[in-house]
């Protein structure tokens, strides 16, 4: 009997379904672009990480440009737990510091050493969808994996920045660690 | 029904032990498998359940990024529990993520349950459960159990408890039936007690009941009762003796008493006899009487023509005047005279002779009979006789008999007019014939008979006379209407009496 009103709790989920509706359809299909994908897993993403507790948005920083385009607007103000996500485009040379989560796009490639430095205990999570991100510092970076998206995540950098991502996401990811030769 | 009513109650006993027992044994059986049944699949269920549960919590991060080798990664290790034969994880759009077929396994769910819900199909159940991350439904995840081997073990647990619950049965009837012989033991001894005593009418049968229960009370009360018949039929026996006593007593008594009433009838009849006689002796002796004073009657006139002619034979002497010829003629005058008295003797004597057959005869020769007797008394009286008779009139009897009623009956009419009347009187006789029967009226002018007498003048000694017998209307009455079948009335006419004497002719 328990297990039957689990149902009851299910319905609300169902008012979601259309993204993740979209998300889960992307790789099949031709609709959704790289991007949108991007942005959907950020958002997922961000759902595994263990976030000080905190009544202000979630914020989410882009820094180098907006390679995502619209994708943005399909996340923003979307709820992370407890907490609404809010999406800001950071300028190059702008403090990183009041961001939870920092998108580097390739063309910041040449800030990622300061923002890694940055982030260290910042409680502030790291991304990127450059080759070698991860291995550089960034906690989680996309990268292509037979036409699929996949992500790596540096579990040296995420317990440097002060934070703590779930297993269940570790066991999805690619797990790397920091370049020897740094 | 009626089959088990007819079943001796020791059978009948066994047969209630068998069928309580019986029933109850298999309602427990059929209760511990069904609870065993539900049991087991309310088990089944949770446990797969609990299953989903976990591959599904495993398997979101894998549907939320659509990874479909870490989705298969997870469910394969669902390989280690043999009991999950098939599962599935489809996306929210409902295709196929990812599935898992256990090795040498084929069957496959032909439906499927709503999320959350199961399915049984036949040995199968199938199990749907959401896959939720983060209060975010990312897909559904189906299991499908083989419950096969469960249902051996089921089945297997169920034998056990078949088997159990026919041990305690047979042990339980086993039971039943040496306990119950402590109920038809005492019976049958009772019934067997019983039959002694109604096929053998052996009253001093005990039926050896010894327990102190309800048996006991009634094999107790059987026995009283059995020992108040012996003693009821002794008294009996007692009393059907003494009553046969009694019996032959109360015979012998009546048979006494009957002797003795024959002895008082035969007295009776005896005397009755001797009073009949008597009476026909007073009868008779009245009738001497009357022939006596009748024939004095008929002789006074000869006797004093007898006395003249004597008389005159002396006188004729005295005188001279006796010759031959007066001698002779007076001797034959008085031979003359003499021989009328003796036919007058001859006459009575022949009237009061009685006859000895029945006869034809002519009434009114019977009448003339009557008539002559008293012909010189009725002169003497100054009574006149009218005669009025048809001619031929017969009557068939004894003839002197009816002469002697006719007789009593003109004696009578003459006794009554002399004492009513000093002159005048007057007797008519009718003679007729009515309807083929002879009748006589003889009918007087002496005023007739008192009314409350005339019911009363045919009793035996009734009379009214001061020498009278009471005995000639009765005589005439016996005479007429026994001896001749006829009838005798009287009543009375205006200024006397009427007597009519019918006979068959």
């Amino acid at each position: 009997m328990a297990l039957l009103s689990v149902r009851g709790a299910a319905i609300p989920v169902r008012l979601l379904c259309a993204c993740v509706l979209l998300l889960t359809l992307a790789p099949a299909h031709a609709g959704p672009s790289e991007y949108d994908l991007k942005a959907a897993f950020i958002y997922q993403i961000a759902k595994f990480v263990a976030w000080p507790p905190s009544n202000a948005p979630l914020r989410l920083c882009v820094l180098g440009g907006n390679p995502f385009g619209a994708a943005l607007e399909d996340i923003r103000g979307k709820p992370v737990n407890e907490q609404k996500l809010e999406v800001v485009q950071l300028n190059a040379g702008a403090d990183p510091r009041e961001c939870n989560l920092l998108f580097v796009a390739a063309p910041a490639e040449r800030h990622l050493e300061r923002i890694v430095a940055i982030s260290r205990g910042a409680g502030m999570l790291t991304l990127g969808d450059t080759e070698g991100f991860a291995r550089r510092g960034a906690m989680v970076n996309f990268f292509l994996e037979n036409g699929k998206l996949r992500f790596e995540i540096n579990l040296e950098a995420v317990r440097q920045g002060g934070l703590k991502i779930s297993s269940k996401l570790l066991a999805l990811a690619r797990i790397v660690e920091f370049q020897q030769d740094r | 029904m009626r089959l088990f009513e007819n079943l001796p109650i020791k059978r009948k006993l066994m047969l209630i032990g068998l069928v309580t027992n019986g029933v109850a044994v298999i309602l427990l059986s059929i209760t511990l498998a069904v609870g065993e049944w539900a049991g087991y699949r309310s088990r089944a269920v949770t446990a797969l359940a609990v299953h989903a549960g976990v591959i599904a919590d495993n398997a979101a991060p894998a549907l939320v990024f659509s990874d479909e080798k870490a989705a298969r990664e997870v469910l394969a290790r669902l390989g280690i529990e043999t009991s999950i034969v098939y599962a599935s994880l489809r996306n929210n759009a409902g295709a196929i993520v990812t599935q898992f077929q256990q090795p040498g396994r084929r069957k496959l769910p032909p439906a499927l349950p709503a999320p959350d819900e199961y399915l049984f199909f036949g040995d199968q159940l199938v199990y749907a459960k959401n896959v939720v991350n983060a209060g975010e439904k990312v897909g559904t995840l189906y299991l499908q159990a083989d419950l096969q081997e469960g249902y051996w073990e089921l089945l297997r647990k169920l034998a056990l408890i078949a088997a159990a619950m026919a041990v305690s049965l047979s042990l339980a009837i086993m039971l039943f039936n040496r306990f119950q012989k402590t109920i038809s033991g005492p019976i049958q001894s009772l019934v067997e007690a019983m039959q002694r005593v109604t096929l053998q009418n052996d009253y001093s049968v005990q039926a050896a009941v010894c327990s102190q229960d309800e048996f006991g009370v009634l094999a107790q009360g059987f026995n009283t009762m059995l020992k108040a018949i012996r003693e009821r039929e002794a008294a009996l026996a007692a009393y059907q003796a003494g009553l046969e006593d009694a019996v032959r007593q109360r015979t012998e008594e009546l048979r006494l008493l009957n002797e003795s009433l024959e002895l008082r009838v035969q007295d009776e009849v005896a005397k009755n006899r001797d009073k009949d006689h008597m009476l026909i002796q007073q009868s008779r002796l009245a009738a001497i009487g009357e022939m006596i004073g009748n024939i004095a009657h008929q002789w006074r006139q000869p006797i004093n023509a007898l006395t003249l002619l004597l008389s005159n034979i002396k006188d004729a002497y005295a005188f001279n005047e006796l010759d031959q010829d007066y001698l002779d003629k007076s001797v034959r005058t008085g031979q003359t005279i003499i021989q009328r008295m003796s036919t007058t003797i001859d006459d009575f004597r022949n009237f009061f002779k009685p006859n000895k057959e029945k006869a034809r005869f002519s009434v009114n020769e019977a009448v003339a009979d009557a008539l002559s007797i008293l012909e010189a008394a009725l002169k003497n009286a100054n009574i006149t006789v009218a005669l009025e008779a048809e001619e031929g009139v017969a009557a068939y009897g004894y003839r002197n008999e009816y002469s002697q009623v006719l007789l009593n009956l003109l004696t009578n009419a003459k006794e009554a007019i002399q004492q009513q009347k000093s002159g005048g009187g007057v007797i008519h006789i009718t003679v007729l014939d009515r309807d083929g029967q002879a009748e006589v009226i003889v009918e007087d002018n002496a005023g007739g008979i008192p009314p409350d007498i005339l019911p009363k003048i045919f009793d035996p000694y009734f009379t009214t006379k001061d020498k009278g017998t009471g005995i000639g209307l009765y005589m005439s009455k016996m005479i007429i209407e026994h001896s001749m079948d006829g009838s005798i009335a009287a009543c009375n006419i205006e200024g006397g009496s009427r007597f009519s004497v019918v006979t068959p002719s």
